[in-house]
C-alpha cells in the first residue's frame, strides 16, 4: 500500500520547475490577446518564477532549495508547523514533553478552580517502572492531619527565622526571564496563597517586591544586584537587599538542574537601562555569569562563603544545586561539620529542571535526576548525623500533588516548582521561553504579547492552584495514614526496581572511593 | 535569562533607515492612485474601461493600492512592497500594450503626456527597491532570501 500512495518528490519538483515558466508564458499571452484580467495570474507566476530561479541557481545556503526549487519550501513550511500539528492533532494525552497534556490539564483545572477528577481509568501504563505512593490500610480522616509548618533558621536560633505554612514555593524565575506582568501575577498570587516566591538571579527584585509577598532572594554566580564590578559579593548591597522586610531568605545558587555547571552570558543587546540598574552591570558590554562563585573554589571556601552570607544578611540562607558527584557532596558535608556551619536549607534541583535557555547537551545529558539525587543527599546527611541541622527542598517537574508528596517521602521538607506556576498562569508549553515570543505573554517583554496577561485574573489562578494542591495534599496524607507532613518516609513509596539498582551502583561506587 | 541564543550566520542587522523616505513616497503616490480609483475619478474609469475591467477591476486594484500604502508605513512594509510591485508590474503590462492603455493615456480627449506611466514606473522602482532591501522580513520565505 505504501508504494501506491508514495509521492515522488523529485519528479514532482521537476514537473513544477518545468511547468512554472510555461504557465507564465501562457498566462502572459492570454493576458495580451485575451482578457487583461488574466494578468493577475501572470504577475503571481512572475514572482513564483523569480523565486524559483533564485532558489535553483543563485542561493547556495540551502541544498534542498538548490536541488528542487520552490517545491522544497513545502518541507520548511511543514517542518515549521510540525510542533503545532503534533500537539493539536497527533500526540496522545501522555506523549508530550516536558509535560504531558494529562499533567498540564491537572494544573489548568486547579488554577481555574474546576473539578479535576478523571473518569474510567488512568492514561498511564502500569508496568512497575514508576514511583507510586503506598497508602495505608487504615487511612485517617482528613481533619486528623495536622497543619503544615516549617521554620527555616530554627536550627541556628536566629530571630529572623522564617516559617512557612505551605510546603510549596514558586521557584526561581527572574525579571528578565519573565516579563513584568508575569512576575507581578505570580507575586500577587503568592501573596494571596500565603507562599514564598524565589526572585531568581535577576538582580534587585523590583517587580517581585511590588506585591508584598514573601521573597527568597537568589544569589547567582554573577551576583546580580549585589555585585562588585569584578563579580565578587558586595556586602553593603547584600545587607541592603536583606533589610527589605519582604525578603525572608537568601539562596546561594551553585548550579541549576537544567544546565548544571554552566555559566551564562547576558548579551549587551538585552541590557536595557532598567536591567543594567537592577542587576548592577554596565551597559553596552556583554556580562558573563561565571560557572561558579569567585569566592568558592573548594569545599572549605564554599562553606566559609555560606557563613559569610549568613553573617552579612542576618537571614536564613540556603543553597541550591543540582547533585553531581555524590562523593564531592559528602566531602562538603564533612567540611560543614568541621567548620560547624550549615546552610539553613539545601534545595536539590533535579536534572529535569526547567530553564529559559540552555544548550541541549546540558539540558539532556547533565546532572542527577531528582528522585535519585534526593535520597542520595538524604542518605549522606543521615550518615553524617546532620540531617537535623538543615531543611531540604526539592525541585524538578514537581507540578502535581502526588509528585510533590513523593519528593517529600524521599526526604524533602518542602518543594519548589516554577513551571507548575507558569502553567497556572496559562503557559501552553509553546517552548519559546528563549525567544521573546511567548504566545501567552509570560516569558516575553513584547508589550503586544504581555497585554493578554491580566495580573488580577492570573494572580487568582496562581492562588487557586495552590489551594487545589493543598486540598489534595491533605487528602493524600490521610490516605497515606500520616498525621503530619514530616512523618512521610520512604516506606510511603513504591520505588521501581531500576531506581533501586541505580542506588546500589552508587553505593558500590562510594565504597570504592572511600 | 543568563544565557541567550545569539543568532549566527549571514543574517544582517535591520535595513538602513534610508528606505523609509522611499516607503513614504511610494505610499503617498500609491494612496492617491488607490483613492482616485475607489472614488471613481474620470481617468481611472477610462483606463479600466479600456482594460475591460470597469468597475470591478478598478475596485480590486484600488483596494490593493490603498492596502499597500498603509502597510508600507508599518512593520509589514515588505509585504506591502511585494503587492505594490506586483500591481505596478500589472500597470506596466497595461501601459506597454498599445492595444490596451498605451504609454500616453487619453482622458476626456486629452493626452496626459505619459504622466500616469511615469508615476507607475516610479512606484514600481520604489517598491522593488523596498522589497529587495526588506526581503528578509517577508513571512515564511524571508529566512531563505
Amino acid at each position: 500500500m505504501a508504494a501506491a500512495i508514495h509521492v515522488n518528490m523529485e519528479k514532482m519538483a521537476q514537473a513544477v520547475n518545468v511547468s512554472l515558466p510555461l504557465m507564465f508564458v501562457a498566462s502572459l499571452l492570454g493576458g495580451i490577446f485575451g482578457h487583461f484580467a488574466i494578468h493577475f495570474l501572470t504577475i503571481a507566476l512572475l514572482y513564483l518564477n523569480m523565486l524559483n530561479l533564485y532558489y535553483l541557481f543563485l542561493q547556495k545556503t540551502h541544498a534542498l532549495l538548490s536541488n528542487f526549487g520552490i517545491m522544497a519550501q513545502l518541507r520548511y513550511v511543514f517542518e515549521s508547523v510540525g510542533p503545532e500539528f503534533r500537539q493539536y492533532f497527533f500526540m496522545s494525552d501522555v506523549e508530550e514533553r516536558p509535560f504531558t497534556r494529562v499533567q498540564r490539564a491537572e494544573v489548568y483545572r486547579k488554577a481555574k478552580g474546576v473539578d479535576s477528577s478523571l473518569a474510567f481509568g488512568s492514561q498511564m501504563d502500569f508496568d512497575g517502572s514508576e514511583y507510586k505512593l503506598r497508602h495505608s490500610m487504615f487511612p485517617l480522616n482528613v481533619d486528623q492531619v495536622e497543619p503544615y509548618s516549617l521554620t527555616l533558621g530554627e536550627e541556628r536560633g536566629i530571630t529572623t527565622a522564617f516559617t512557612m505554612k505551605k510546603p510549596v514555593m514558586i521557584s526561581a524565575m527572574s525579571y528578565g526571564a519573565l516579563g513584568q506582568n508575569a512576575v507581578r501575577s505570580l507575586a500577587r498570587g503568592a501573596k494571596l496563597a500565603g507562599i514564598a516566591m524565589n526572585t531568581g538571579e535577576g538582580g534587585y527584585p523590583k517587580y517581585h517586591l511590588m506585591e508584598g509577598c514573601d521573597l527568597i532572594f537568589q544569589l547567582g554566580t554573577a551576583k546580580f544586584g549585589v555585585r562588585n564590578p569584578d563579580g565578587s559579593l558586595n556586602d553593603e548591597l547584600l545587607e541592603k537587599v536583606a533589610s527589605e522586610p519582604n525578603i525572608k531568605m537568601i539562596e546561594i545558587k551553585f548550579s541549576q538542574g537544567a544546565k548544571p555547571g554552566k555559566g551564562g552570558l547576558l548579551p549587551k543587546e538585552k541590557i536595557s537601562p532598567e536591567i543594567a540598574e537592577l542587576r548592577g552591570v554596565p551597559m553596552g558590554k556583554d556580562v558573563i555569569s561565571p560557572t561558579h562563585h569567585v569566592e568558592c573554589t573548594d569545599a572549605e571556601s564554599t562553606v566559609k562563603f555560606i557563613r559569610h552570607v549568613q553573617e552579612v544578611s542576618g537571614l536564613p540562607v540556603g543553597i541550591k544545586f543540582c547533585l553531581g558527584r555524590a562523593t564531592q557532596f559528602a566531602q562538603m558535608v564533612m567540611e560543614m561539620k568541621a567548620q560547624d556551619v550549615f546552610p539553613d536549607y539545601m534545595s536539590i534541583d533535579g536534572s529535569e529542571g526547567g530553564t529559559g535557555a540552555a544548550p541541549r547537551g546540558f539540558m539532556d545529558d547533565f546532572g542527577t535526576p531528582l528522585f535519585i539525587a534526593l535520597p542520595t543527599v538524604q542518605d549522606i546527611l543521615m550518615e553524617h548525623f546532620v540531617r537535623d541541622r538543615l531543611k531540604l527542598f526539592a525541585a524538578g517537574k514537581l507540578i502535581s500533588p502526588g509528585l510533590q508528596l513523593m519528593a517529600m517521602s524521599l526526604g524533602a521538607d518542602a518543594v519548589y516548582t516554577a513551571r507548575g506556576f507558569m502553567l497556572s498562569l496559562g503557559c501552553i508549553q509553546a517552548l519559546q521561553c528563549n525567544a521573546n515570543t511567548c504566545p501567552v505573554g509570560i516569558t516575553t517583554h513584547d508589550p503586544a504579547l504581555t497585554r493578554g496577561l491580566n495580573i488580577e485574573d492570573k494572580a487568582q489562578r496562581v492562588a487557586n492552584y495552590v489551594h487545589g494542591l493543598e486540598h489534595d495534599w491533605y487528602e493524600m496524607l490521610a490516605a497515606l495514614g500520616r498525621k503530619n507532613f514530616n512523618e512521610l518516609a520512604k516506606d510511603n513509596l513504591l520505588v521501581p526496581a531500576q531506581a533501586e539498582s541505580a542506588k546500589k551502583a552508587r553505593q558500590t561506587m562510594m565504597l570504592r572511593k572511600r | 535569562m543568563s544565557t541567550a541564543v545569539v543568532p549566527k550566520g549571514k543574517r544582517k542587522g535591520p535595513p538602513p533607515l534610508l528606505v523609509w523616505p522611499l516607503q513614504i513616497f511610494v505610499a503617498i503616490v500609491l494612496g492617491y492612485a488607490g483613492v482616485s480609483k475607489l472614488a471613481g475619478y474620470q481617468d481611472a474609469v477610462e483606463i479600466f474601461t479600456q482594460l475591460g475591467m470597469e468597475s470591478w477591476g478598478r475596485y480590486i486594484i484600488g483596494l490593493i493600492e490603498v492596502g499597500c500604502a498603509v502597510t508600507l508605513l508599518t512593520k509589514w512594509a515588505s509585504v506591502g512592497a511585494l503587492f505594490s510591485s506586483g500591481v505596478m508590474f500589472g500597470a506596466m503590462l497595461a501601459h506597454l500594450d498599445p492595444d490596451k492603455v498605451g504609454i500616453a493615456v487619453t482622458v476626456a480627449g486629452e493626452s496626459d503626456g505619459g504622466l500616469h506611466f511615469m508615476l507607475a514606473l516610479a512606484v514600481l522602482v520604489g517598491s522593488v527597491v523596498v522589497l529587495i532591501v526588506r526581503r528578509r522580513e517577508l513571512p515564511m520565505i524571508g529566512d531563505t532570501l
